[in-house]
């Protein structure tokens, strides 16, 4: 139960040094322990931030007051005593005034702090993720070999074993390659069967990165050869988690499918894995063993570490040599090549271009925040003219009074700052949760050192931008009528041009973020009603993993789904089951089979073509809704022994069979032909913004090959809500196999929503950002109609004396409220439509010039602002005119 | 040394320091100030106090051990000097020497 780690270090930072603030924060320290233990936590971490400010402010005040005015007993005069005596009086000054007008200073600061901490929050994502430096040496020189045929991935970038060994063997400019396979293991006898996600990697995996272990041991050079012992090391948070944080581990033995580990090591807590989020990493596994004649299996993903002072062209002008070489002994390579992908690149690249999105949006914000209070300051300073003239005439130069008025400035800004940084501290959190998966390196992320200097100088950046229009305001007056009372007509309009202008920019800022938003958030509504080809809703989907050992046997496997998809379709709730090795959209692998048709000649070297796999239990179609097109699914019929069929998808037919009937006819695909019975709808395998691939599903009982369906994900059609038959389902399940793990239980809709998490998670960003800054704008707007009503009342007085009746009247003012707005519009509107060019790349399924944004929002904004017009205006109604003509 | 003159907090301070005796440090010291005089103290002039009256001569103060709850920092306890004591009592008779005669009046009996 520690305090807040953000308010404990401003305080560190606040107090004096050595004991005398050691102790007292210890006093903090020990009484927050029990605050938070009577009063809860939320309780607890305010009231230690709200002491903290106190007494922290009370130190900065003395530290000020030491260095400006001296200490006083001593006669010691403080290096700048002159300014600093008039500075502390300004500042003194600043704080009663903000006291004695507590609600605008309230708003002011809410506001301020609302743009600064969105402002915080988004920068502490690109420090965490983008800034922070990755925890290994030397990061740009790891490389990611990408296998590429004619300007494509071939199977996600991997290569077969035997490409590994000779570009290990081959190259010259590289320190070492390495090969690395992701995977997934259960774990057993540790509770329920646990299914945890695995890395096997080349030995030397870790000295790649130069990285040292938390605990023990990487692996040795002779863990890297054939038939070694099976050994592994472990991530540090599984070791925490399942171990205690044990050193004592090290030595022992982890049971993975039964088979027993040692483990030699437990990884740092900073290291992150380029590949993934891996559980622990086996050191050269079986799988390498088994493929280490194979060419043609395409699974391993290669990292490399260039030499030093070797150009990532000339390195991959290296790795074209032996490229080159591959290509003219196997012509089946034709057209191949490799992308070296800088590891940097792999981990953050796609997320660079949203995040600095956001960061665009925070700032928009921040500016439309700095319109408001400066807007606000203005109205202030306007009821001050008064006293600004007053100090003019007593002797006060420009200078000094500008002073005064930033100080006031930096005054409002330096709190707003404080609370925004609070603000940040919970609105990472929020983020993070929001963002899920879609934010890499997540865990890096949260208000640090870095975040608070950058958000001390936008603070002070917006403190400067916010009080520079009061400052000038403050003087350019010419004191003398002003003194004398009068003409305060001439100076009101002065300020509504000015405020006028202000209000105009903070539309337009506004109509840009509304307009971001909208387009943003259209693009959700899209992916969300793309027909992915399935039926999303009412379905459940979990993984099952059997243990290999027990069914090695192709008959035993196909009994052991045939027997689960007769448990789970009797489950009460449920009205179709079935399982697919992949299901859309869904975690695993994505295999790639080449084929070729039986009535052709078979193709080219080079020019063959591959097709998406699913392996199928028959209820699976139903199951996940799967059309029909022609024909007929794969079904009970279609045994182990019985004819070899498959169905394929609409673009398979269309592009394989153009203008023919596919049905009766046969492919040949890993050696074995098979009868073509049916052709079903396409399904986005990928994602609503992914293409449909050619994809061919076969009957799981006529697939001889268990490694193709070691796993499945079951999907449940559901008559009620589909979580609440998860239990039943589990029992289901395991009545047939207790040992086997369930995993990835999900709802078939919350599968496509984490499918397009990050679009969603940009959106709801950009859109909250787009709802403050648009209530900012129309309070803007409400405040300058008000202003402009309150100092026109002489003039209404006046008109409604000679006969204005007092409809017209509002009519009038509602008009200049509409006005303001629709000149921001138009500024807004050209600033939007240049922005969503630059959003492009992130919308899907909507223009960037959509028009139902570009009317929608300016529309939104112009009721909006006849509202923010119309109660004010109201105000002119119940003016009495010769009330108002005696007060001047 | 000249003769110290303490202000009505300090006063409270030592007092309640020498209250508390061994187990005197900043957080009792203001709760029993607190509890006993019935009034707020703000932690800052309660350490701005603490500091100036040991500068002073009439606290002094030795560091205990730190605990976990306290991040390892050390208590700072504090003891009063003989100083103190004599600036106490003179300042209580300062006080009951004004006070003789005018009760009655202050009670308004």
């Amino acid at each position: 139960m520690s305090p807040p780690r953000l308010a404990e270090r401003l305080l560190a930072w606040a107090v004096p040094m050595g004991s005398f603030g050691t102790h007292m924060m210890g006093d903090l320290a020990e009484e927050y322990v029990r605050v938070r233990s009577r009063r809860g936590r939320l309780f607890g971490d305010a009231w230690y931030a709200w002491e903290s400010v106190r007494l922290g402010g009370r130190f900065i005040v003395r530290r000020i007051r030491g260095r400006f005015a001296g200490d006083g007993n001593a006669g010691n005069p403080g290096p700048y005593r002159g300014t600093g005596r008039s500075m502390l009086r300004d500042l003194a000054f600043a704080v009663r005034l903000a006291r004695k007008q507590l609600g605008v200073t309230a708003v002011i600061v809410l506001t301020l702090a609302l743009g600064i901490g969105a402002n915080a929050a988004i920068f502490s994502v690109v420090s965490g993720v983008l800034l922070r430096p990755l925890p290994f040496e030397d990061p740009d020189r790891l490389v990611h070999f990408v296998n590429m045929r004619k300007g494509e991935h071939m199977f996600g970038g991997t290569f077969s074993y035997l490409d590994f060994e000779d570009y290990r063997d081959g190259v010259r400019q590289f320190e070492d390659v390495l090969a690395y396979l992701p995977g997934a293991r259960t774990v057993l006898g540790r509770g329920e069967p646990q299914r945890i996600a695995t890395a096997r990697v080349s030995g030397p995996y870790f000295d790649l990165f130069g990285v040292r272990p938390a605990v023990g041991r990487f692996f040795l050079s002779e863990e890297d050869r054939l038939g070694h012992a099976p050994v592994l090391v472990l991530s540090h948070a599984y070791w925490q988690e399942s171990f205690g944080g044990d050193s004592a581990i090290v030595g022992s033995t982890v049971s993975l499918d039964k088979e027993p580990y040692t483990v030699v090591g437990v990884a740092p807590a900073s290291f992150e894995d380029p590949f993934g989020d891996p559980v622990l990493w086996i050191a050269r596994p079986p799988i390498f063993d088994a493929q280490r004649h194979s060419r043609h299996g395409y699974l391993i993903t290669l990292i490399a570490r260039i030499r030093p002072g070797v150009s990532l062209p000339a390195a991959e002008a290296d790795v074209e040599r032996v490229t080159t070489r591959l290509r003219e002994e196997f012509p089946d390579k034709d057209g191949f090549h490799v992308m070296l992908r800088p590891v940097t690149e792999v981990m953050l690249g796609d997320f660079r271009a949203p995040v600095m999105m956001l960061f665009g949006a925070a700032a928009l914000l921040l500016l439309v925040a700095c319109a408001n209070v400066a807007n606000l300051a203005l109205s202030r300073s306007a009821a001050r003219v008064r006293e600004f003239a007053l100090r003019a005439v007593l002797g006060a130069g420009r200078g000094a009074v500008v002073r005064q008025v930033l100080i006031e400035s930096l005054c409002l800004a330096v709190v707003s700052g404080v609370i925004g940084l609070g603000l940040a501290a919970l609105g990472v959190d929020l983020i993070i949760r929001i963002g899920g998966a879609s934010i890499p390196r997540g865990h890096n992320v949260g208000v640090d050192g870095l975040v608070i200097t950058v958000t001390g100088l936008i603070t002070v950046a917006s403190a400067a931008l916010f009080g520079l229009a009061p400052a000038l305001y403050a003087v350019r007056s010419d004191p003398a009528p002003l003194l004398r009372g009068g003409d305060r007509g001439g100076e009101g309009r002065v300020m509504s041009r000015l405020r006028a202008g202000i209000v105009t920019v903070e539309v337009a800022l506004s109509l840009v973020l509304l307009a971001g938003g909208g387009l943003l958030l259209r693009s959700v509504w899209s992916l969300w009603n793309v027909d992915v080809g399935i039926e999303t809703e009412n379905v459940l989907t979990f993984m099952v993993t059997p243990n290999d050992d027990d069914y090695s046997e192709r008959e035993h496997l196909s009994a052991f789904w045939s027997e689960l998809e007769t448990q789970l379709s009797t489950v009460p709730g449920v009205v179709a089951a079935g399982g697919a090795t992949q299901i859309p959209m869904g975690t695993g692998m994505t295999s790639c089979f080449g084929f070729q048709r039986d009535d052709r000649p078979p193709p080219e070297p080079g020019q063959w073509r591959c097709a998406q796999a699913r392996t199928v239990t028959p209820g699976y179609f139903r199951a996940a809704g799967v059309r029909l097109v022609r024909g007929r699914f794969p079904d009970e019929r279609d045994g182990p022994n019985a004819n070899q069929v498959l169905a394929i998808n609409e673009t398979m037919a269309r592009e394989e069979f153009p203008g023919e009937n596919p049905l009766g006819k046969r492919l040949t695909i890993q050696r074995t032909s098979q009868e073509i019975v049916g052709i079903v709808g396409d399904v986005k395998q990928g994602g609503p913004d992914q293409d449909v691939v050619p994809m061919v599903y076969t009957h799981q009982a006529q697939e001889p090959a268990t490694w193709m369906r070691e796993r499945m994900i079951f999907t449940l059609r559901t008559a009620r809500h589909p979580l609440s038959v998860a239990e039943e389902a589990r029992r289901a399940v395991w009545s047939v196999d207790p040992t086997v793990p369930i995993t990835d239980v999900r709802t078939m809709e919350r599968v496509v929503a984490d499918n397009i998490q990050a679009p969603r998670f940009r959106a709801t960003l950009v859109g909250a950002f787009a709802v403050v800054g648009v209530i900012l704008a129309i309070l803007g707007v409400a405040s300058v109609i008000t202003y402009a009503v309150s100092h026109r009342v002489r003039e209404f007085g006046i008109r409604m004396a000679v006969g204005a009746d007092a409809r017209s009247l509002i009519r009038l003012v509602v008009g200049d409220g509409i006005r303001l707005t629709a000149v921001g519009l138009v500024v807004g509107l050209a600033a939007a439509a240049a922005v969503a060019r630059l959003l492009q790349g992130l919308l899907f399924g909507v223009s960037s010039l959509d028009p139902a944004v570009f009317l929608g929002a300016p529309a939104l904004l112009v009721m909006a602002a006849f509202l923010a017009s119309y109660v004010p205006a109201r105000r002119v109604g119940r003016i009495d005119p010769v009330k108002a003509l005696r007060t001047e | 040394m000249d003769k110290q003159f303490l202000g009505e907090f300090e006063q409270m301070v030592l007092l309640a320091t020498l209250r508390l005796g061994d187990g005197a440090y900043a957080v009792p010291i203001r709760e029993e100030i607190e509890r006993e005089a019935s009034r707020r103290v703000s932690r800052g002039a309660l350490y701005t106090t603490l500091e100036r009256l040991e500068a002073k001569g009439l606290l002094a103060s030795r560091f205990g051990d730190g605990s976990d709850e306290r991040g390892g920092r050390a208590r700072r306890y504090y003891s009063v000097t003989e100083p103190a004591r004599a600036a106490l009592r003179e300042a209580r008779e300062a006080m009951a020497n004004l006070w003789r005669g005018v009760e009655n009046l202050v009670e308004g009996r």
